[in-house]
């Protein structure tokens, strides 16, 4: 992969990012706010620099803890699965069905109410349930919207594996005498990772939507909340500070799968 | 000559929910030092399956239902999965049909095919790297340092084939069973990579048992032949017995539908036969015309019978049980 | 769409839940009367409980802010949350295909303007694209004080543009690999029309696929408005109410059809203090999405089962 690819990507898709940016004034007819300098939340003024990196760092240190702890609790489940004998399997997979159906609104939700029911029945509060103003949390944003990727890593994992166990590579493995555990951590585990590359982009995009129902029901002063603010100009920094590096991964991801596989180019359903 | 293989009444049975069925039944025979044996046959013949059960490696619902696989004799169906472990790949390899699917895609070609050796702790991890090229330029690479930083993807089909078959002697085997491993490249490739086999085989006294379903390789790099029909062998001989004197109809047909350039004008010919049932089988259950060596009407096979010095044809009897000579 | 997908247990259970709570919200004004605002409880002439009731005193769910019985108003916007979530999956689906025909067959021209906003939307969350596009309606509309049909219809289409281009890009990969079978290029080289080849083979072999992705689309569009719902963004439009009494008034926002979305939004504020209110509606909004995955499950396992059948 070059550079240059890279930064003219980067470019054609800041300027989407403008023109998404400038529609809505386009349709509604009405006059957007563009203020280069400040912008308005809660009824507060905020400087948008260099507070905005701030919270950007913040937000991203939310969507990469979830999603090391969710891609750690996915491949930990899928390997508890593997062992399962087959009847349960298809058990998991149901149960899998029926959590992966949970709005992401209802998870977050519940899982405050149990928070603030924790601290009523014992006065312990793992820490502010949501934010006053300009305190930072971690913990708990971090576990709330590890939640759900768990379910979906894990869910494509399991699929992934079941798949990959029974492909041709792994009889010629065998054939080789390498023991079965050597072969589905060298071999089947390593491909099931692999392939989860392919599913980044859907990943993605899903922890995202995620984060800004956690950053808005938790009251966090992050970048998905300032998106929310009227001014236009807020919003356009906020996505091209997301783009800068997600836009790599996902071109460092297709050059990956391109190298190694040839052609194999499939789009994550 | 040292008998490398000797295979005694294997019989491999296979169960699905409803009945057991037998996909191999009373095969037996045996491969010498530095020789090579081809099993042919349709598919669905069972000679996939043979091959299988002798490197145990059957799939989950296969079993062996009797009979003894010894190598160097040892009696592989007696020995536990890890010792079988130590057999596989180091004393007895194998090369597979389809090599697009048969290299895992997200690993190095080098670091795919010295794998077994890491595995058997037979060579220094440090060497391994001047090992894979060497075993790379064994097969035919010219470049062999550029090929061990590819991925599988970014070969072709031949070029597969040889890093299989480079990973397949990486062990220094005594015993590499190919199975099919020419069938899905075209032609040209195909001369090149059996070329290539038998060059190995003889420079270094290794067997090979070839599996395979055209006569035309196995005239060329054959000594002996085991023609395999309906999960039993039907005939053996050496390769210029065979072909001088086939016997079983079955091998017959098998032969005549080769073309032949000579003779232009003489039709193709199918393999005929009265198709009797849908078996089980994946291949067609295959009913003889009428036919024996005295002209006795025969509705069941007999055992091998040697009808010359070498040469076993399995005929039909009238009588189930079994007639040895 | 064949008929093997009606002997799909899943497929049959999803759709049978989702007809039923259609069938409900549909039947239920003919036999009940709309719940009516109760804001006080009085028993034996004196006052006992305040708005919001818990579900001990209302069975089975309670009420919301207003007293009207939470069952009642779930049942009641079934309809309208279903509707929309349908109408507007299934306008995107038509408009995506019927672009990307276009588009693949014109996309050199047009690919590159188009990618780049494609791309560039993955780095937003649906919620916020729509909540930027419709708070300004909001405001527009409720200042205009223009109709409630136009109001809906605006909104939908923001809603159902949002959604078509990234499937435009999809529909035409999928064109892309069904143009490049043999039967397709033999078809052309025999000297079909383009736009025959469409009808005939490209559009039917992309039939289930469609169905697929319409069932796919109504899950994120039902999730978007749950997500739109605690904006205080209401299919409809909001109606700003003052509640409370004269010492502690403060605005409530009120959804003007009744969809789950309005219902949790406008309860929003309650959330602290009877969660149940928000999280019964948020329940539904799972029922409806499981039933939705198994719809899915079982076309998924249905175009399984007849590709085998085709390999073969």
């Amino acid at each position: 992969m070059t550079l240059g690819g890279y930064l003219r990507k980067l470019k054609s898709v800041s300027i989407g990012i403008i023109i998404i940016s400038l529609l809505p004034s386009l349709i509604s007819g009405l006059d957007q706010t563009f203020n280069l300098r400040n912008y308005q939340m809660n009824g507060k003024t905020y400087d948008i620099f260099p507070g905005i990196f701030e919270k950007y760092f913040y937000s991203m240190t939310i969507v990469l803890g979830a999603l090391v702890i969710g891609l750690f609790f996915a491949i930990l489940f899928t390997f508890g699965a593997t062992l399962l004998p087959r009847f349960l399997k298809r058990l998991v997979y149901g149960i899998l069905t029926v959590f992966e159906s949970v709005p992401d609104l209802l998870i977050v939700l519940s899982l405050q109410m149990f928070i603030i029911y924790i601290y009523q029945k014992t006065g312990w509060l793992i820490s502010n349930v949501t934010v006053v103003y300009d305190d930072k949390i971690y913990l708990v944003p971090i576990l709330v919207l590890s939640v759900l990727p768990t379910i979906q890593l894990f869910k494509i994992t399991f699929l992934l594996l079941e798949e990959e166990k029974y492909k041709p590579y792994v009889n010629v493995a065998k054939s080789m005498g390498l023991g079965d555990y050597y072969i589905l951590i060298r071999h089947v585990f390593r491909n099931v990772l692999f392939n989860l590359f392919l599913y980044f982009k859907t990943i993605f995009v899903f922890l995202l939507s995620n984060l800004f129902i956690v950053e808005y029901i938790f009251n966090i002063h992050g970048l998905m909340r300032i998106m929310l603010s009227p001014n236009t100009f807020v919003f356009l920094i906020s996505t091209i500070l997301i783009a800068v590096p997600f836009l790599y991964v996902f071109e460092l991801a297709q050059w990956m799968i391109h190298k190694s596989t040839g052609e194999r180019e499939k789009e994550a359903a | 000559m040292v008998t490398m293989l000797d295979v005694k009444n294997l019989k491999v049975m296979f169960h699905s929910k409803q009945a057991e069925m037998v996909a191999v039944d009373e095969v037996s025979f045996s491969v010498r030092a530095g020789e090579t044996v081809a099993l042919i046959g349709e598919s669905g013949s069972g000679k996939s399956v043979t091959s299988q059960a002798i490197m145990g490696l059957l799939p989950d619902n296969g079993r062996i239902a009797g009979g003894e696989v010894s190598f160097l004799n040892q009696n592989l169906v007696k020995l536990s999965e890890k010792e079988m472990r130590r057999i596989r790949g180091m004393k007895i390899s194998m090369i597979f049909q389809d090599a697009t699917v048969s290299l895992n895609p997200t690993m190095k070609i080098g670091k795919q095919i010295v794998e077994g050796l890491h595995y058997h702790q037979l060579f220094p991890k440090k060497e391994s790297k001047g090992e894979a090229l060497r075993l790379l330029s064994i097969v035919g690479f010219e470049n062999p340092s550029d090929i061990y930083h590819q991925y599988p993807g970014e070969l072709s089909g031949g070029m597969k084939q040889r890093a299989l078959i480079a990973m397949a002697i990486s062990c220094e085997p005594q015993l590499v069973i190919a199975d099919e491993p020419t069938t899905a490249l075209d032609v040209t490739i195909q001369k090149q990579i059996l070329d290539l086999m038998d060059d190995y085989k003889r420079r270094t006294e290794t067997s090979i048992l070839l599996i395979t379903h055209d006569f035309g390789l196995v005239s060329e790099y054959a000594d002996r032949v085991l023609v395999m029909y309906e999960g039993k062998i039907v005939e053996a001989a050496d390769v210029f017995t065979l072909f001088r004197n086939p016997v079983h109809p079955y091998t017959k047909g098998l032969m005549n539908s080769i073309p032949r350039i000579e003779d232009p004008r003489v039709m193709l010919q199918t393999v005929r036969d009265m198709a009797v049932q849908e078996g089980t089988f994946e291949g067609r259950v295959f009913a003889p015309e009428v036919f024996s060596k005295d002209g006795v009407t025969y509705h069941a096979p007999s055992a091998l019978i040697e009808v010359e010095k070498g040469h076993f044809v399995r005929f039909f009897t009238n009588k189930m049980e079994v007639s040895r000579t | 769409m064949n008929v093997g997908i009606w002997k799909q247990p899943q497929f049959i259970t999803g759709l049978i839940i989702l007809v039923s709570l259609l069938v409900a919200s549909f039947v239920y004004p003919y036999f009940f009367e709309l719940p009516k605002e109760t804001k006080y409880l009085y028993e034996n002439g004196n006052l006992v409980d305040v708005a919001p009731f818990p579900p001990s005193l209302v069975p089975p769910f309670g009420t919301d802010v207003f007293g009207r019985n939470l069952l009642a108003l779930i049942i009641n916007g079934a309809k309208y949350t279903l509707l929309i979530a349908f109408g507007i999956a299934m306008v995107r689906v038509m408009l995506g295909a019927v672009l990307a025909v276009i588009y693949h067959h014109y996309h050199d021209k047009l690919r590159p303007l188009f990618e780049d906003i494609i791309e560039s939307t993955l780095f937003i969350p649906p919620a916020i694209l729509g909540y930027v596009f419709l708070s300004p309606l909001a405001v527009k509309y409720s200042q205009e004080n223009s109709g409630f049909a136009e109001m809906v219809a605006t909104q939908s289409l923001v809603l159902i543009l949002m959604g078509v281009p990234p499937l435009v890009s999809v529909f035409s990969k999928d064109m892309a690999k069904i143009t490049d079978k043999e039967h397709i290029v033999s078809t052309l080289s025999l000297g079909a029309k383009n736009r025959y080849v469409y009808f005939k083979h490209v559009l039917p072999e992309m039939a289930s696929r469609f169905w697929l992705v319409i069932a796919q689309q109504i899950i994120q569009v039902l999730i978007l408005l749950s997500h739109l719902g605690v904006l205080y963004i209401f299919i409809g439009g909001a109606a700003t109410i003052i509640d409370g009494d004269l010492l502690s008034a403060h605005e409530v926002y009120v959804s003007l059809t009744g969809e789950w979305a309005g219902l949790i939004g406008s309860n929003y504020e309650a959330i602290y203090h009877t969660p149940h209110i928000v999280l019964i509606p948020l329940g539904f909004f799972f029922l409806a999405i499981f039933s939705m995955n198994l719809v899915i499950n079982g076309i998924q396992n249905n175009l399984k089962w007849s590709d085998r059948g085709r390999g073969w």
